[in-house]
């Protein structure tokens, strides 16, 4: 027990005289974690969120999407582009494709329509048969079921979980009108459906929503196929599979997949828009992944030059504090090896000693960085992932290294007696 | 003997050098970046309309007939992004020849269906992107039929083709009249602009009346060089340029973007003045010697001075030379320009007021030259 006291007690010496310093340093180690995840974080937030749309996605090679140019509203022709692809790849695709309507929710059921309660209003997403039976959605209970009689079986959003469990029923409705997330109208008869929960979403799912892109299809991103829920984590919605009592009548927008691989893909993606794009656009599954990585970047825009200078200058300061660091404690050292203490234990307390603040000041800023990401960068946080740990391990271990090399050549030169004598 | 001073300072401490020169590099590295950032902002907007496009009317039959994005080309030698033909028709119609390879948005936003594809411009085939209001207007569609002069176009796109955006590109002592009709006779009807491939424009026997020619990624004292040369090279016509300068915007830019760089230069200070503090008292010995030999009080100050000056001189030419190294990340994060000449000047000069101020708190701090050998 002694001897553990006398360790930490050496432990201590070897902190500074002023524990201002040590604080500022603990502080300064916990931004560099912060800043280094809101650095990241573009980078980051569209790793999640592919390989989310991956997991939700699995069984595919080739996905090629096809929308209307916004502001044409003619509707895609299915059948047509199915058999097209089916004729040029000798493969029919399956097709995915979605619709959002914003709906009214009460809990009246078919017995009681007299004492209905509204509960507000809340999206529905309905999701085509193809879709249906690939989705792999993350699911914290319950399953996702298609309609096998005239009550809709849907799965809600997280936040709607703690008013409504599974095996509830709720009424969905809607006037004839339905307006959708990109601003489009349609004209549907009216939506009045009975339904059952039979399972809540979890946190961490992406949710596969084939849109219109907003503009030039060049410009779509792969926010037409999906989203990650953390960023709408307020909005009530609901998901259920199309059925006959229920089916998709919008569609502008669709995804077809492919089992097997096309390697002449990007050609043909090209060919396709110079030749038959008076009124609808197709992308491939790759060109909409890499312009999703271009647009997390322009929305940050100064705020991420700021950030990879502020990082810059705090690895350095963190360099510079270590150079100093260690040339302080070269008397204190000097005389505790005089004394007869091995070089390994002296090695091993002055570890100590700075992983005491380093560790701490690590998993502090690991823990406040998703609250302060968003300060810094107006952006969602997806969450962590091995790209933000690896870059904050290597930040880490690289400064490190490089403080404890630099200020190791500043002393070479110098003798351990030589700092007794001066001390 | 400056020199020898200067190696013998430097060469000292060789490790406790390069440590300061580093830390000097990483302080000036942010403020270079910032100015960069701000010039690659600055030519971000220079390549807007208003700022570099020059103005053709009253235009011979010689000139009315040139390919003008080919021979302005061929004359400045600068890039041009676009050359809009304007035809004026009946009714306040406008036919617009589209020529280039920028975007259409540079002269109003885009609002659906597409531009103009590379086959339809070579082919110059008869599509038409038409403004929002006349899509509107007569409840047109995307893909539908239009008929413009007689000739029948198939739309396939809408976007804002507005009197205002064309006129803040033409110079107010232009006398044309083609462009603006609506906005000079305050007129309630709208102008009607309507955009065809500049091939078929000329395939359909149009001539232009004016002409707008959009120069790209050069500043205003190159445009207006281009723009004399146009003024030689075509003197049977009226020729305009800009009346908006975009000077003040670079200088607005700097100012807004070069703080962040000098908040975080300061931000290494810390660590910097440390740096320095070792490196001034291990220079405390060489200074002695001096002394001792003789060197009066006010050279070793001189040269001190100097030898600040060298670290700034040093430091920024390894961070320019980082930047250009870093050239193709950096421009991940939007900042694809190095920062001009003056800005150089100012970034070194700062530097050099700042470390001065440092040594001199050291210098004070460790009194050389106060209860030394040679007091």
């Amino acid at each position: 027990m002694n001897k553990i006291i006398c360790t930490l007690k050496l432990i201590r010496m070897l902190w500074s005289k002023k524990l201002v310093r040590e604080f500022f340093l603990f502080l300064e180690l916990s931004f560099i974690v912060m800043v280094t995840v809101a650095t990241l974080l573009p980078i980051s937030n569209a790793v999640v969120f592919s390989s989310g749309i991956e997991k939700t996605l699995p069984d595919y090679s080739e996905l090629i999407y096809c929308s209307e140019y916004e502001g044409v509203s003619k509707g895609l022709d299915i059948d047509k582009l199915k058999s097209d692809f089916a004729e040029k790849y000798g493969e029919n695709p399956k097709v995915y494709m979605t619709e959002s309507n914003k709906i009214s929710l009460s809990n009246r059921d078919n017995e009681n329509k007299e004492n209905a309660e509204a509960l507000g209003s809340i999206y529905m997403l309905l999701i085509s048969e193809d879709l249906f039976n690939d989705i792999n959605l993350k699911l914290s209970e319950g399953n996702f079921k298609k309609a096998e009689s005239d009550i809709l079986p849907v799965i809600i959003s997280p936040n709607m979980s703690s008013v409504h469990s599974i095996g509830d029923k709720i009424r969905c409705s809607s006037k004839d009108v339905s307006t959708f997330d990109d601003g489009t109208w349609i004209q549907r008869s009216d939506l009045d459906v009975e339904c059952e929960i039979t399972g809540i979403l979890d946190k961490d799912s992406t949710v596969i929503d084939i849109v219109s892109f907003p503009s030039r299809i060049e410009q779509a991103s792969l926010n037409v196929i999906g989203w990650n829920i953390k960023k709408y984590d307020n909005v009530g919605y609901i998901i259920a599979a199309e059925c006959d009592f229920l089916p998709i009548v919008k569609k502008t927008s669709a995804a077809f997949a492919f089992d097997n691989s096309i390697s002449t893909l990007s050609e043909d993606i090209k060919t396709l828009n110079s030749k038959n794009t008076n009124t609808y656009g197709f992308a491939e599954y790759n060109g909409l992944k890499k312009q999703y990585y271009h647009v997390t970047f322009t929305n940050l825009r100064w705020r991420l030059v700021v950030m990879v200078l502020l990082l810059l200058v705090l690895f350095f300061n963190y360099i510079g504090y270590l150079i100093m660091n260690v040339k302080q404690k070269q008397h204190v050292l000097s005389i505790m090896n005089l004394c007869g203490m091995s070089l390994w234990k002296l090695l091993l307390i002055n570890i100590a000693s700075f992983l005491l603040i380093v560790i701490p000041a690590l998993l502090i800023g690991l823990w406040l960085a998703p609250y302060t990401v968003h300060f810094l960068t107006h952006e969602s946080f997806y969450g962590y992932n091995e790209l933000i740990y690896f870059a904050i391990w290597a930040l880490f271990l690289i400064s490190t290294f490089f403080g404890i090399a630099a200020a190791y050549v500043c002393r070479k030169s110098s003798s351990i007696i030589g700092f007794y004598k001066k001390a | 003997m400056f020199f020898q001073f200067l190696r013998n300072s430097f060469f000292a401490k060789k490790t406790l050098f390069i440590m300061l020169i580093l830390f000097v590099t990483v302080s000036l590295f942010c403020i270079n970046v910032m100015f960069g950032y701000a010039e690659s902002m600055y030519y971000n907007q220079l390549n807007a309309t208003m700022y570099s496009t020059v103005t053709f009317s009253n235009m011979d039959g010689k000139t009315k007939a040139e390919d003008l994005l080919k021979r302005a080309r061929e004359i400045t030698e600068y890039k041009v992004g676009s050359v809009l033909y304007f035809k004026e028709l009946e009714n306040m119609s406008t036919l617009i020849g589209w020529d280039g390879t920028e975007d259409t948005r540079r002269w109003g936003s885009h609002i659906a269906g597409r531009r103009f594809t590379n086959e339809e411009m070579e082919n110059g085939e008869n599509v038409i992107y038409v403004h929002w209001h006349d899509y509107e207007d007569k409840s047109l569609s995307i893909g539908d039929s239009i008929t413009v002069d007689k000739i029948d176009y198939s739309i396939i796109g809408m976007g804002f083709l507005h009197s205002s955006v064309f006129l803040d590109a033409v110079g107010s002592d232009s006398t044309q009249t083609v462009i603006g009709q609506d906005l000079a006779q305050h007129s309630k009807k709208r102008q009607s602009y309507m955009m065809v491939p500049y091939k078929g424009f000329r395939k359909n026997g149009y001539e232009p009346d004016v002409v707008l020619l959009h120069f790209v990624d050069i500043n205003h004292s190159q445009y207006l060089k281009a723009y004399e040369k146009l003024k030689i090279e075509f003197p049977n016509c009226e020729i305009t340029a800009s009346n908006n300068s975009s000077d003040f915007n670079r200088l607005f830019l700097a100012v807004a973007w070069a703080p962040f760089g000098f908040i975080l230069a300061f931000a290494i200070g810390i660590s910097l003045a440390n740096i320095m503090s070792i490196w001034i008292s291990e220079q405390r010995q060489i200074v002695y010697v001096y002394q001792i030999c003789g060197l009066s009080k006010r050279r070793i100050r001189a040269y001190s001075v100097l030898e600040i000056f060298v670290i700034s001189v040093i430091g920024e030419v390894i961070s320019l030379l980082t930047q250009l190294l870093f050239k193709v990340p950096l421009s991940i994060i939007f900042v694809e320009r190095m920062p001009n000449i003056l800005e150089i000047l100012i970034t070194v000069a700062i530097s050099f007021v700042l470390l001065s101020l440092v040594a001199r708190k050291q210098i004070r701090k460790n009194l050389i030259f106060q209860g030394g050998i040679g007091e």
